[in-house]
């Protein structure tokens, strides 16, 4: 199977996280998976925590899910917390599209009673937030703690630099404390970057012992089952209500006003 | 790797739906999974009365202490809709527990916005309404619709009689339509039904996707195995699932007499 992770990051600027990313996927996948990473070359890639950059990422995120299409991936995964696009990508996408956000809440909720989610900075607490809301899953929700990483690029120095590695450790495990103090069971590491780090230097569990889920990892076997799913069954994401494409009757016209290449499973009435 | 897949029915009087989850699961594994469909004796004679769903319980703890107690098994995937010992296997097991019904609410919730069940009889819609509840997911349930098996064994029939397969397809397609009426956009059956619309090549009615949940939750037993070996961590023993002491264990052992733990 083929699969496309798509980072919001600008790879270039981030040359530590795309290798480890690179080995946590390699590590993870089973024969016969084949992904291609990709990040943002168009614009941005190193400020997603602000919303309107966050927007301009996303233009790009959409490009690349029309070129999985077009070159036969099997599911495309976002690799970001934020998930941006995510519900747009599947009403997109016959494939499986697949989220680092929702995939890591879903199973730190059969992990434990509650989770809790390690954010880099405050301002993105919100943001994680409401994506727990979006799940319906404020009720196994303890809470969200905050690192103190202002600046996105100062992650990337804890892939090689041993201070750097351990002030982002201290930070975290400051977080992960007052997360366990809120009654978390599972912490998730909010973010692709930080969730490499963390799969990078095998941290698996925080020092009073809470399990620190590995979305990446999780995000891609998931992403394997659900396309061994579709496989099997013929489907996967529903394509009634929430999801569903513009009708066959309305394509030509949407086309029109949108542009020839949207919602390339929807064919034409002509 | 080797995965024990427990189903609540009896082995003795539910073979052909035993046999058909079996085929089902063995379709789908990857090379080298092993996967054993296992039921109980006396099984799924009356289980929408809890009594009776006890007694089942029991031997679902009784083999996944066995398992604990000689290993040879990856995981422990619980095949059986009412999540018998979910908690308590996850408690004191340090395999992969996984429950039937919790990984067809999450992954029904990564497939569209809300889900419906279908369930067998109407006694046991509040039973499967508390379990969705307690996973949080009360906001992601359209409905939980039941079909016509008061004789919750007979389900066994579908398996055997084309007729009553013929009849509970046409069931469960209402059933589904109704569920999509309500605002579902994904559903699937808690129990043996899902089995036989699978078996039949069924996955989808109107658009809607039917979940092929024995599948599934074998599919998802490979990825919690390899998650397991690739993380070392399964289940949080912070604290609804933390383990007792080995003392304590040894102390209620012998207190009780339960011959798994000694």
């Amino acid at each position: 199977m083929k699969i496309w992770y798509q980072s919001m990051t600008n790879f270039p600027q981030w040359p530590g996280y795309e290798r480890v990313l690179s080995e946590v996927l390699d590590r993870a996948k089973e024969p016969g998976t084949e992904i291609e990473m990709h990040g943002m070359t168009k614009v941005g890639g190193i400020g997603d925590q602000f919303r309107y950059l966050e927007f301009c990422e996303t233009v790009e995120l959409f490009d690349n899910l029309h070129q999985a299409i077009d070159r036969g991936f099997d599911a495309f995964l976002i690799g970001n917390i934020g998930e941006p696009g995510l519900r747009a990508a599947r009403e997109i996408a016959q494939f499986p599209v697949l989220g680092l956000c929702e995939s890591a809440v879903h199973m730190s909720c059969i992990m434990g009673g509650a989770f809790s989610f390690v954010t880099i900075n405050d301002k993105y607490t919100p943001r994680i937030v409401e994506n727990v809301n979006s799940y319906g899953l404020q009720s196994r929700f303890a809470g969200a703690h905050k690192m103190n990483v202002t600046r996105l690029l100062d992650l990337e120095n804890g892939f090689e630099d041993p201070q750097a590695k351990a002030r982002i450790m201290a930070d975290f495990e400051a977080a992960a404390v007052a997360s366990e103090a809120a009654g978390s069971e599972v912490i998730i590491a909010a973010g692709g970057v930080v969730s490499a780090l963390l799969s990078h230097w095998g941290v698996h569990q925080t020092k009073v012992g809470i399990p620190v889920l590995d979305g990446i990892t999780n995000l891609l076997k998931m992403g394997e089952m659900a396309v061994k799913i579709r496989e099997l069954t013929g489907g996967f994401t529903s394509k009634k209500r929430i999801y569903a494409p513009p009708p066959q009757a309305q394509i030509d016209e949407l086309r029109k006003a949108y542009g020839n290449y949207i919602y390339p499973s929807v064919k034409s009435p002509r | 790797m080797k995965i024990w897949f427990q189903l609540l029915s009896s082995e003795k009087k539910m073979g052909s739906f035993i046999s058909a989850v079996q085929a089902l699961v063995d379709r789908a594994v990857d090379p080298g999974t092993q996967i054993e469909v296992r039921g109980t004796s006396e099984g799924v004679l009356g289980d929408q009365y809890r009594l009776f769903f006890q007694y089942d319980l029991k031997e679902v703890i009784k083999n996944g202490l066995q398992i604990r107690k000689h290993g040879g098994y990856d995981a422990f995937a619980i095949a059986n809709s009412l999540d018998p010992a979910v908690v308590d296997m996850r408690e004191m097991l340090d395999i992969p527990v996984l429950s039937f019904m919790e990984n067809s609410c999450f992954t029904a919730c990564t497939m569209g916005e809300r889900f419906g069940v279908i369930t067998p009889n109407r006694k046991m819609v509040p039973r499967y309404r508390e379990i969705i509840l307690s996973y949080g997911l009360r906001d992601r349930l359209a409905t939980i619709e039941p079909i016509g098996f008061d004789d919750v064994r007979a389900q066994e029939d579908a398996f055997v009689h084309e007729h009553i397969a013929a009849k509970v397809e046409e069931d469960m397609i209402a059933a589904t339509r109704r569920a999509a009426e309500k605002g579902a956009e994904v559903v699937f059956a808690a129990g043996p039904p899902g089995a036989l619309m699978a078996q039949r090549g069924i996955f989808e009615v109107d658009g809607i996707p039917i979940l092929d949940t024995y599948t599934l939750l074998a599919k998802a037993a490979e990825m919690r195995v390899r998650m397991h070996q690739l993380t070392g961590v399964s289940v949080s023993r912070a604290c609804l699932y933390q383990a007792p002491s080995e003392e304590l264990v040894r102390k209620v052992a012998s207190a009780y007499n339960i011959e798994e733990l000694l």
